[in-house]
């Protein structure tokens, strides 16, 4: 982490110095308080994206933050811009969401640089700012994961084209992530975490907009994915998380196994289409979203497949809306078994299914949301929802997986209510 | 005479909210401007946020803090308003798609800032038009 501290101090330092008077310099911000509880046999909510901190005691912590957003114009064309994010889950530390320079080459041309947000899904780079959305949280069988920043260059460009208004990105950088990830242990749950690296990160966005009322999204991601645990060991001296688990197992086994088990640098793509309709009261929002690893990658990257449909109707200032969502989730089990002996395997399989009963590589859930947004003024609205998250994993869909005892960290089903607060200025 | 001028002013109120309801306004840069004109759709682009630069020059966009102006603006021109348009100009904003428009006070507010920021762009009634300001656009 330490080299991106340098990012956010470069966007410091020039906010400090280029204005010669601090009436150019522009202040906007964001924020939400949200309120949650789950009503399912006080399990947890299964989603990375709140940190898994919703429970039965209600809390307004996970996804509560405030934002604040400065930008100063360096000449006509180039201008600094940093936004700094405290969030309930950082125990709202400041942190810098944004750092970058931005040189606008022309009417059509922009580049900025420095710490920007992946433009991965529609809602990504304004994920924490909910005055921008319907629902409380965007739908989480696709946004499951935490918004990731990545440090690097993105070039964007727009035109006009009769009724089309196009915007285009092209970014290059690389992101290091932390996330949470409770393992269920005999002696009860471990809060592990997983680290993420990822470069050569490189993405193309396309963005239609037809009239204001139907916009299309299309985007492509590749990078090189490296993923680890933390190296928590129980009182045994044995990893608690599976990927740390794995990786033990293969510097043992060494060679092409090795190579299956542990996630370095594994090649990925990401496929992104999303449209939305907003006509006649109307609004409707639908999302894809593949991510697949690509010929010499490991056998414990995660291959994703999910998708979300919402449909609302604007009655004035009252937007009801519902949300049908469904998320596959899976590892290549298949490629790690072939790198392996019979006896290596015998070995292997229980570990496979700690693996797949772990909420991060789950199989094919659901999500059926309800929900409510009331613009109090232009500037607040406040926002319900109600999930219910049902989990079709059975062993029969996932052959290689051992079914795991429902626990707090693996839960069947849960149902979750959101109630949230949203502002800007 | 009290109650009376009370009633006339009750009857009247209608008449005054509709006036306004109706009165033109039009799109103004500093009198200097190079800027020669603008169409529907290019002060629609402009003020969603779609057009960052004018004749070569990156654009500031005033927005009228509220009032009779903005409504009518925003309803004639941008089609969209209130909590709609906060959303689309927060998303804007915080992805730094867009440079965020500049608060206005007022007509007389807003004729000063086209003078005194360069790529200044507003929007004022057609009362209020004066030889500071040069007017690209009429709704």
């Amino acid at each position: 982490m330490r080299k991106f501290s340098k990012v956010p101090l470069l966007g410091l330092a020039v906010l400090a110095i280029a204005p010669a008077s601090h009436a150019d310099v522009a202040f906007h911000g964001y924020g939400q308080i949200v309120a949650g509880t789950v009503f399912s046999n006080n399990r947890t909510f299964p989603t990375e994206s709140a940190g898994y901190k919703y429970h039965a005691d209600p809390t307004f912590t996970p996804n509560s933050n405030f934002a604040l957003q400065a930008t100063a114009p360096l000449d006509n064309s180039i201008s600094a811009t940093a936004q700094i994010l405290a969030t309930g889950d950082n125990d709202f530390q400041p942190k810098f969401q944004w750092a970058y320079l931005k040189y606008q080459l022309n009417d059509t041309f922009a580049l900025k640089a420095g710490r920007l947000q992946l433009p991965f899904y529609q809602y990504s780079d304004f994920q924490s700012v909910g005055e921008a959305y319907p629902w409380v949280l965007p739908p989480e069988a696709v946004y499951f994961s935490q918004a990731a920043t990545y440090d690097g260059l993105n070039l964007s460009a727009e035109k006009s084209l009769g009724d089309w208004y196009l915007y285009m990105q092209a970014i290059y950088g690389s992101f290091d992530e932390t996330s949470a990830d409770p393992v269920a242990t005999a002696s009860g749950t471990v809060n592990t975490q997983v680290f993420i690296h990822s470069h050569n990160l490189t993405g193309f966005t396309l963005d239609g907009s037809y009239n204001d009322w139907l916009s299309l999204r299309a985007a492509v991601f590749a990078e090189k994915l490296t993923i680890s645990g933390d190296g928590t060991k129980d009182s045994n001296g044995i990893p608690i998380n599976p990927l740390d688990q794995l990786a033990a197992l293969g510097s043992v086994l060494g060679g092409e196994a090795q190579k299956q088990l542990v996630a370095s640098d594994d090649p990925n793509i990401y496929y992104v289409a999303s449209a939305q309709i907003t006509r006649n009261n109307w609004l409707l929002i639908a999302e894809y979203q593949g991510l697949q690893s690509i010929a010499g990658a490991s056998g414990v990257s995660p291959q994703i497949s999910s998708e979300y449909v919402t449909v609302g109707y604007h009655f004035g200032k009252l937007l009801p809306l519902a949300t049908f969502g469904h998320r596959n989730q899976w590892f290549r089990a298949d490629k790690v078994k072939e790198a392996l002996t019979p006896s290596q395997a015998a070995i292997f399989d229980p570990i496979v299914g700690g693996l797949a009963g772990n909420p991060g590589f789950r199989d094919k859930d659901y999500f059926y949301e309800v929900g409510l947004r009331y613009d109090l003024t232009p500037t607040v609205a406040l926002k319900l929802d109600y999930t219910f998250y049902e989990s079709h994993y059975k062993t029969s869909d996932f052959p290689e997986a051992i079914q795991l005892a429902p626990t707090t960290t693996n839960p069947p089903d849960a149902n979750r209510l959101l109630a949230a607060v949203t502002f800007s200025f | 005479m009290k109650a009376y001028s009370k009633f006339l002013l009750a009857l009247l109120a209608p008449m005054m909210v509709s006036a306004t309801a109706y009165a033109a306004g039009v799109v103004v840069v500093a009198k200097g401007s190079d800027i020669a004109s603008l169409d529907a759709e290019t002060a629609k682009k402009l003020f969603l946020g779609r057009t960052p630069q004018l004749s070569g020059q990156n654009v500031v966009l005033l927005f009228q803090k509220d009032g009779s102006a903005r409504e009518e603006f925003e309803t004639k021109v941008l089609q969209r308003s209130g909590a709609d348009l906060t959303a689309y100009w927060s998303k804007l904003i915080f992805t730094g798609k867009a440079n965020a428009p500049v608060e206005a006070g007022g007509d007389t507010d807003v004729k000063a800032k086209v003078n005194s920021t360069p790529g200044a762009i507003g929007y004022i009634s057609e009362g209020a038009i004066d030889g500071s300001v040069k007017v690209l656009y009429k709704y």
